[in-house]
């Protein structure tokens, strides 16, 4: 399962949220359960998000796929977002997991075959519930 | 330490990496709607786009 985690999700996991599953997903990613990829400019706000937690960001950076896209696109009104758009189409990710759905973002139920979920949305897949309760034993 | 999430209509219980375990105790007492997430990252977009514009912008008459 390819995947790609707007930043939001990484900046949601690191807080001790009663209800978290941004941090789930990034436990799995951090397992190597599910294939999270990431561009270069992914990974500079990353970097500029999680200044905070060094070792966090170390183990993300290291875990994530590196992605070259080579188009620039412009479909998402807000310009940053392209960036993970990118990404996604480049790697036919299946996913895009992003709290970010409001108007002039991920406002898109898909984009070309890549889906575009909520943390909690995504978790609740047939198929993470399987890796979740394997994982952790769990669900 | 553990979080939770609600997985297949369940609440379930994870262990957290040393990793995360560490940010979560770092923020204790913080938590965070989706939409303040969003305007932190946001935040951080804005400040990092300035920061990559100064050289130019000192440099303009």
């Amino acid at each position: 399962m390819k995947v790609v985690l707007d930043t939001c999700v990484l900046k949601l996991a690191t807080l001790p949220n009663p209800v978290n599953p941004a941090a789930l997903i990034v436990e799995l990613c951090l397992a190597e359960k599910i294939r999270a990829w990431a561009s270069s400019a992914m990974i500079e706000e990353y970097q500029e998000v999680l200044a905070a937690h060094p070792e966090l960001l170390q183990r993300i950076v290291s875990a994530v796929e590196p992605c070259y896209p080579l188009t620039e696109l412009e479909v998402i009104r807000h310009a940053p977002d392209n960036r993970f758009l990118e990404c996604a189409l480049a790697m036919s990710a299946d996913f895009i997991v992003t709290v970010n759905t409001a108007r002039g973002h991920f406002d898109r139920v898909e984009y070309q075959g890549v889906k575009v979920l909520t943390p909690g949305a995504f978790v609740n897949l047939p198929a993470v519930q399987k890796l979740v309760q394997k994982h952790f034993g769990a669900a | 330490m553990q979080a939770k999430a609600i997985v297949g209509g369940k609440l379930v219980s994870f262990q957290l990496s040393p990793e995360l375990a560490r940010a979560h105790r770092a923020n204790a007492g913080r938590t965070m709607t989706d939409t303040e997430a969003v305007a932190c990252v946001e935040r951080k977009r804005r400040s990092l786009a300035l920061r990559r514009a100064k050289p130019y912008l000192e440099s303009r008459p």
